[in-house]
């Protein structure tokens, strides 16, 4: 047994610190990685809204200066969505967890995923930089043309925005890839696809949304890009191109992202609703084609973001009903989280409170929703701050709120060591209560006509009021987040053990040491059920170690049935990675800054690494058991 | 330990709906107009609705957590769970959806069409101001708006650079001013006052202080107005 055990560890572990650093392909890493940058990325967008929510304060104040607070929108958006809320849901919680709930020892690619989270990272730097250059994005996270184009946004600041999201687009298009390829064929023998775990559904369907959704970003920043370094004129109606073009483009990708977003956290809330109610969940069935049909039909709402341009009433009432639809598969979504507690014995902890209070907080975010989906009544409200308080009822309550949940329970798996209880209810309750003090006021200013993306207001008797508690609700959120700080460091040095388990929970990365050995499983599980610790977790002596020695092997197994059918070879630690997310981002820089020569070295640097990455290995192919 | 956290959501429960009651009922919102009134209408029926299913959804997420744990549940049966599935996720809400479908048609056959004798005005969005023009009485102002009381006013909307918006709450909803594409919005038996419209899509940094002014005045008043500016009556 022990000698196996060494011969997995000579197997996976890294041979020395450099490339355990740079090098490193474990997907527990890269997860990690992901979730700590995405956690500060978090902190700086908290940061942003708090500075916004201090200028808002009481009206008429000058706390920051008109051209500062449009910077400070823009980048609370665009930090918020893209660098911090998708890349945490997919590469940090998806890369960590997706191979430990299936029974395997990683992604299916895992040199591609290490590259995924360079490029994440440098991306991330890239949109910081234009704070160095004194020239930051100005225009709101959606950009709308033609305020965005070389003519009314002169300088670098759109292109710091527009490169940096294409840039940043690379990444999850290759997560999103290497998710799909690893879920269909990397599933441990005997898990079926109906016995998939509720979570890995989610980072399937998203992984799709992903792949359709994202290229109309891309295709959008370009063109936009083409516009201001090119002189072409996609979105310029002065020379036949066209505004709209830009809103359609963004959103079709736009509305898709919000559920890019959701999906993972609703893995996370069934998956935790199923453990801390210690019952079977209601409705698997249900659950997992709610999410299939919500992802198909977000691609045939974006145009709700659009009901005031002045499109058509038949067009409008088409995308209305369809906007409305998407609360059914929600709404069962809903009841099957009900009865499944319903139906199960509650284990009161930090992550169960977490969720609840996304359930509270969704449900308002939900309904909101269904009104802003009513045409004539988006028309009132649409723009203004009844639209931020919706759409942060919708992420902070429908992502946040599981993520915290999401950090509870399985930070334990983590790092070994158990979070706080009492710390992590003061979490919650400051959390939860400050969410609704500075969210639910904006429904109300909004609907008394304060517009969003304002600096400051006319001193009117409700608003001032309003925008106070609003303010004052933001800094609990920002207490509650401090307090998460302290309990996790306090759990990294005087935390109780976790043990496997501590949670009873059903899932397979319960069944691994906390934290998890590099090669997560000793032996890889044979799946009979939906929660395979509940039921006898079986495992095969036979098919679980590593037939040669010290190579890297994992099963392959079927699509639909998890049959095994092939033993493959995996990739070891490697640089190549790092050298072509690095190549890349230099030529994003050159490009950006127009330095010719070095826009030219990187390109030649990029060729070279690509070619020494996918030069043939006669010895990494497969072999058939 | 079971009883102080129903105690306390009840309390956020109740706080957080009274409230949206109260400012809702303070009145805040005044439409002076059909269309804002058509709006306004949909608005508390929507309202109204939205606390119905807030208060069934809570109620049954606090019962499923603090109900009596001794004997078997009713959830236990898989046909229990499927009918609740069913008419509490699909049915009941499909039944609410239709009928708030179905008056939001009713409301978007109402935004107003052409009628003879109605006024012109032709508004044009700039960085960061209104150019607000009367084509039928040949006179124009700035960021502020004369209107005829009780008649039906026609607004053309254009935009000389980038996108903002027009909108008066407390007359109608919004419609974009965009560049390359010409809008409009009709607004019909406005009531006498002094209304103050923000532009609501962010067009720079001038976007705080882009606002109009609309005074909605009697028909006598309005064409003293026009003649003070040199105009020609109707």
């Amino acid at each position: 047994m022990t000698f196996a055990a060494d011969r997995l560890t000579r197997a996976w572990t890294p041979p020395n610190f450099i490339s355990s650093v740079i090098g490193s392909v474990d997907h527990k890493q890269i997860g990690l990685r992901y979730i700590v940058t995405a956690l500060i990325f978090f902190c700086e967008a908290g940061m942003a809204g708090m500075v916004a929510r201090i200028q808002l304060s009481r009206p008429g104040i000058d706390f920051v200066s008109p051209s500062h607070y449009d910077e400070i929108f823009t980048f609370h958006g665009t930090v918020a969505i893209f660098l911090f809320a998708t890349p945490i849901v997919l590469g940090g919680f998806g890369n960590y967890l997706v191979p430990l709930m299936l029974g395997t020892r990683d992604m299916a690619f895992p040199r591609l995923n290490a590259f995924s989270y360079w490029i994440y990272l440098f991306s991330g730097i890239l949109l910081y930089g234009s704070f160095f250059t004194g020239s930051t994005p100005d225009t709101g996270w959606f950009a709308y043309a033609p305020l965005s184009g070389p003519q009314y946004s002169p300088g670098l600041n759109l292109d710091f925005w527009g490169l940096g999201l294409v840039f940043l687009g690379i990444s999850t298009t290759v997560s999103g890839g290497n998710f799909i390829v690893t879920i269909f064929r990397l599933r441990a023998p005997g898990m079926s696809i109906n016995r998939m775990p509720l979570f890995v559904w989610g980072i399937l369907v998203t992984s799709f949304a992903v792949l359709f959704a994202l290229p109309s970003l891309s295709l959008a920043a370009l063109l936009l890009e083409f516009d201001r370094l090119g002189g072409t004129s996609f979105f310029d109606p002065t020379r036949g191109g066209s505004v709209l073009l830009w809103q359609h483009l963004f959103w079709v990708f736009g509305h898709p992202e919000v559920y890019i977003m959701f999906l993972p956290a609703v893995g996370i809330v069934s998956t935790i609703i199923t453990t801390f109610s210690q019952t079977r969940v209601v409705g698997y069935l249900i659950l997992v084609l709610a999410s299939v049909s919500i992802a198909f039909l977000s691609f045939g709402v974006w145009v709700h973001h659009m009901f005031a341009t002045g499109l058509p009433p038949v067009a409008l009432n088409f995308f209305a009903a369809a906007g409305m639809v998407i609360s059914i598969p929600s709404g069962l979504q809903f009841f099957a989280w009900i009865a499944t507690l319903w139906k199960g014995n509650i284990l009161w902890r930090t992550p169960l409170l977490f969720i609840l209070g996304f359930v509270f907080t969704l449900l308002i975010g939900g309904l909101t929703g269904v009104m802003v989906s009513v045409v004539p009544f988006d028309f009132q409200v649409t723009d203004t701050q009844f639209i931020v308080a919706h759409l942060h009822y919708v992420l902070v309550g429908g992502v946040v709120m599981p993520l915290f949940a999401g950090l509870y329970y399985w930070i334990p798996k983590m790092t070994g060591k158990m979070m706080g209880e009492s710390l992590g209810k003061w979490n919650f309750w400051l959390f939860f209560i400050g969410v609704q003090l500075a969210f639910f006021p904006m429904h109300i200013t909004g609907m008394m006509g304060m517009p969003r993306r304002v600096y400051t207001y006319m001193s009117t008797p409700g608003l001032d009021t309003m925008n106070m508690i609003e303010t004052v609700g933001a800094f609990m959120q920002l207490v509650a987040v401090l307090i998460f700080i302290v309990n996790f460091a306090k759990s990294m040095l005087f935390g109780e053990e976790a043990g496997n388990n501590p949670w009873n929970a059903g899932t397979l990365e319960w069944a691994t040491q906390s934290p998890p050995e590099d090669y997560n499983f000793r032996k890889i599980p044979i799946v009979r059920s939906r929660d395979p610790l509940w039921t006898e977790l079986e495992e095969s002596a036979a098919i679980a170690e590593p037939t040669a020695g010290v190579e890297r092997e994992i099963y392959q197994t079927t699509a639909l049935a998890a049959k095994p059918e092939a033993l493959i070879r995996m990739p070891g630690e490697s640089y190549l990675p790092f050298l072509a997310a690095l190549s890349i981002a230099l030529l994003f820089v050159g490009v950006l800054l127009g330095v010719l020569p070095l826009t030219i070295a990187a390109a030649v640097c990029g060729f070279a690494v690509f070619g020494a990455w996918f030069w043939p290995e006669p010895e990494a192919s497969e072999v058939t058991p | 330990m079971t009883k102080r956290p129903i105690l306390r959501i009840a309390t956020i429960v109740l706080v957080v709906l009274a409230t949206g009651l109260a400012t809702a009922c303070t009145g805040e919102y005044n439409p002076k107009s059909n269309q804002a009134n058509d709006i306004a209408s949909l608005w508390w029926v929507m309202l109204i609705l939205a606390c119905a299913v807030f208060a069934v959804v809570i109620g049954l997420a606090a019962w499923a957590l603090f109900r009596p744990r001794k004997g078997p549940s009713t959830m236990d049966k898989p046909r229990s769970q499927f009918a609740f599935l069913l008419v509490g996720g699909a049915v009941i809400p499909l039944l609410i959806l239709a009928a708030v479908f179905g008056y939001s048609l009713d409301v978007m056959g109402h935004t107003g069409s052409d009628q003879s004798g109605q006024l012109v005005v032709h508004v044009t969005g700039h960085q960061w101001w209104y150019d607000v023009e009367y084509p039928q009485q040949s006179v124009s102002a700035t960021n502020v708006m004369y209107l005829p009381a009780h008649r039906q006013v026609k607004i053309i909307l254009n935009s000389a650079d980038v996108i903002h918006s027009f909108w008066v709450p407390e007359l109608n909803g919004k419609t974009d001013i965009i560049p390359g594409v010409t809008n409009h919005l009709y607004i019909t038996d406005p009531q006498p006052g002094t209304y103050i419209g923000h532009c609501a899509e962010f067009c720079g940094i001038g976007h705080t202080a882009m606002q109009i002014k609309v005074v909605v005045e009697s028909q006598d008043a309005f064409d003293r107005w026009v003649a003070n500016q040199g105009g020609k009556s109707q």
